[in-house]
């Protein structure tokens, strides 16, 4: 989802200013005091690096966020450091209580009062008013209105969509009802006037959390963020074994078509030449989604690609040359050392759909996510002179025996049409 | 009446001179007996003479001394004993007993007939056109798109040349050694020199998809890299120019250094990127279309099985050098 929205944090200034309307002045003046600017600063400059806006709730010391407005500090608690700023320019030092990666929310705490709690509410209905406040491209506080439009489906992170002009600095600030109460936190924005807000009820999971254990700061946040990400990607990959996915032909295959609504697939076969002695097709797939954890680590996603090549007029060695060029798979991504082991790999042949495939199964541990796991799965058709097909899985920030599964539960449904 | 042989060796080449008339005076002088052209050699450097126990030999050079077995001679005359190595100067000579053992002659490899396959020119024909055939071969296989003929005939055409200037170096080499052009086992090497490594490397990429492993095909790779030029350099001298196996084996280690020593840099650089972090998954890719494996075929939940006890092994490994 990254890839297609933009977080609402500002790392860097330098867009067109663009300011809010501030139509509704009695609800801005009455939650004015409750929101906050979320900083992150760095220790040894003292300047920020990264801005967001949170917000009082339930109790007056403890304020909402994004978690990508404190990523940073999440990943270098020891360089950086969280401070608050209010509507009238008084700041402070704010403490990490806990959060969730997945809704991308966080909760911090204060050393004082900060103002009055904002109250959480459900939904209101689809076409109602919303009011979202924030500080955007951090040049001042402002309130902006728009129109719900529902609960997105659980295949498109179940966020509202927000009719509104959402803008970077805005993130972790609060969507409010016509009655002032917390509906949704302002999370990201793609296009025109189009946002999308995090349902304030994800918000009261961790709250209610952090009530039983009264508000004391998450020991090992790696660990939470592993556990999250597990519980998340198994819940996904339960979803998707669930789902009848229907059969799509490819070559003299017939392979599972769309494991859910939400994947999103396109044929990048080459486009045919008049000359050519091969046919070529591939068709890829993915769910989009990716759980942001830090600038260059996003995981969560599942992708998979069939491979199709086949020759009526190349000799067998000459097609597989060829054919050989089409057998390597990656993970696009831009993990460092410091953040996973090398892919260690197997290999050997398996029977699929009756043939003889040669099939790879490779595997890298997150070293500071214990537990959590990329995984990468290739097969290729071996046997037949004139005929290939690959397919390729690859699952990021998971645990191993739910991918293996998912592999498992795909191949199996594959059929030879000869 | 007593004879001795002098083996004086220049530029390689060894003259023997019978000495008969004593005494007799070794020296650069043209008075001497036998002139030795040697500029560290004294005008008069050495006399040999026949004394009551036999032979003599006396000192008679007071610029650059002479050596006897490596002993500095005074200027008195000393009984000489046979066989000895003389040193005049820089000037290295052996004196000999006329009976001296000689070396046994060299059979030639062309009396071998058919399978002296570096001198017999049928061979050498044979090699080259082999060796057109695996480029265009080799070239048709790897593009698999229509191509015209011409196309491969400008592919062969390259390293046919480069392999006729290949067995020109190497035959002028050998006149400029042996004083033999030897033109058709340096075509022999030349081709073989472009052909083996063609044939090595269809041989690495069989065993790869073979035994489902990477290893084969880069041990064969280095070791073509590392031994084909030394191991052809080897078979010319001693085969071609009949040098003992040991001198041969001195000359190709020696002559094929720089290029060793290159392919070492390159190995300990490809060596230190493979133990380093990728992002790229490193497994076995290799297909072929005859599909000839030890591996037997499983059923997917077996190998699954199977691959989750080999990756959690390996994994824990990866995280124990991580961890360190």
């Amino acid at each position: 989802m990254i890839r297609y929205l933009w977080l609402l944090m500002l790392c860097s200034i330098g867009a067109q200013s663009a300011l809010a309307l501030t139509d509704t002045s009695s609800i801005y003046e009455e939650v004015e005091s409750s929101v906050y600017q979320i900083r992150v600063i760095n220790n040894e400059t003292g300047k920020k690096v990264a801005i967001g806006s949170g917000f009082v709730v339930q109790q007056d010391n403890i304020l909402a966020t994004n978690y990508h407005v404190v990523s940073e500090y999440v990943n270098g608690s020891d360089v950086f450091r969280l401070e608050y700023l209010s509507t009238d320019g008084e700041s402070g030092p704010l403490e990490l209580l806990d959060l969730d990666v997945i809704h991308d929310l966080a909760v911090v705490k204060s050393a004082k009062p900060m103002g009055k709690p904002l109250v959480i509410a459900g939904v209101p209905d689809k076409g109602a008013r919303l009011f979202s406040l924030g500080n955007p491209l951090d040049l001042g506080f402002s309130i902006v209105t728009g129109t719900n439009n529902g609960i997105m489906t659980q295949d498109q992170d179940g966020n509202i969509l927000f009719s509104g002009n959402l803008n970077g600095g805005m993130s972790g600030g609060p969507a409010l009802d016509e009655s002032g109460k917390v509906i949704g936190i302002n999370v990201a924005t793609q296009g025109n006037a189009l946002g999308f807000l995090v349902p304030a009820n994800y918000l009261s999971i961790i709250l209610d959390r952090l009530a039983k254990t009264s508000f004391i700061p998450v020991e090992d946040r790696f660990a939470r963020i592993s556990e999250q990400l597990i519980a998340n990607s198994k819940r996904t990959i339960d979803r998707l074994s669930g789902n009848n996915w229907g059969t799509t032909q490819i070559g003299s295959f017939l392979v599972p078509a769309e494991l859910d609504k939400s994947m999103r697939c396109w044929d990048l076969s080459r486009v045919p030449k008049k000359d050519d002695l091969f046919r070529s097709f591939l068709t890829q797939c993915s769910n989009q989604k990716n759980t942001y954890l830090s600038k260059n680590l996003s995981l969560g996603m599942i992708n998979y690609e069939y491979v199709w090549m086949d020759t009526e007029k190349l000799i067998p060695a000459r097609f597989f040359t060829r054919y050989q060029k089409m057998n390597s798979s990656f993970i696009e991504s831009d993990v460092e050392k410091s953040d996973v082991t090398n892919f260690a790999c197997h290999t050997g042949f398996t029977k699929i759909a009756e043939q003889d495939f040669k099939t790879t199964v490779c595997r890298r541990d997150y070293l500071k996510y214990k537990g959590l796991s990329d995984m990468l799965f290739s097969t290729v058709l071996v046997g037949h002179q004139a005929q290939g097909g690959v397919f390729n899985l690859d699952v990021t920030g998971t645990n191993p025996s739910a991918a293996y599964g998912l592999f498992q539960k795909m191949v199996e449904s594959f059929q030879w049409k000869s | 009446m007593e004879k001795l042989i002098l083996e004086t060796t220049q530029r390689g080449v060894k003259t023997y001179h019978k000495l008969e008339n004593f005494p007799v005076i070794l020296g650069r002088g043209f008075d001497s007996d036998v002139i030795i052209s040697d500029i560290t050699v004294s005008p008069s450097h050495v006399k040999i003479d026949i004394g009551e126990n036999g032979f003599e030999i006396q000192n008679l050079s007071t610029e650059n001394g002479t050596r006897i077995n490596g002993v500095r001679l005074a200027e008195e005359p000393e009984p000489l004993s046979i066989p000895a190595r003389l040193s005049l100067g820089d000037f290295k000579s052996r004196l000999l007993a006329p009976d001296a053992a000689i070396a046994p002659t060299r059979i030639k490899s062309e009396g071998n007939g058919w399978f002296s396959f570096l001198s017999n020119p049928y061979w050498a024909g044979f090699f080259v056109i082999v060796t057109a055939l695996a480029i265009a071969v080799g070239k048709y296989i790897s593009t698999p798109v229509a191509q015209d003929s011409l196309m491969y005939l400008s592919k062969i055409l390259p390293a046919m040349l480069l392999m006729l200037a290949l067995a020109l170096l190497i035959a002028s080499v050998s006149r400029l050694s042996a004083h033999r052009w030897a033109f058709v086992p340096a075509l022999s090497i030349a081709s073989l020199f472009l052909l083996l490594p063609m044939m090595f490397e269809y041989i690495g990429e069989f065993m790869d998809y073979f035994l489902t492993a990477d290893w084969p095909s880069s041990i064969i790779k280095h070791s073509t890299e590392f031994l084909l030029l030394p191991a052809l350099l080897l078979l010319y001298l001693t085969r071609v120019h009949y040098v003992r196996f040991l001198s041969a084996l001195g000359i190709a280690v020696l002559v094929t250094m720089p290029v060793t020593a290159f392919f070492v840099s390159d190995l300990v650089d490809q060596m230190s990127s493979h133990s380093g972090f990728t992002p790229m998954p490193n497994y076995n890719k290799s297909l072929s279309s005859l599909d000839i494996r030890l591996q037997k075929t499983m059923e997917v939940d077996e190998f699954l099985k199977e691959s989750q006890t080999v990756l959690d092994e390996k994994i824990e490994k990866l995280l124990k050098q991580a961890a360190d």
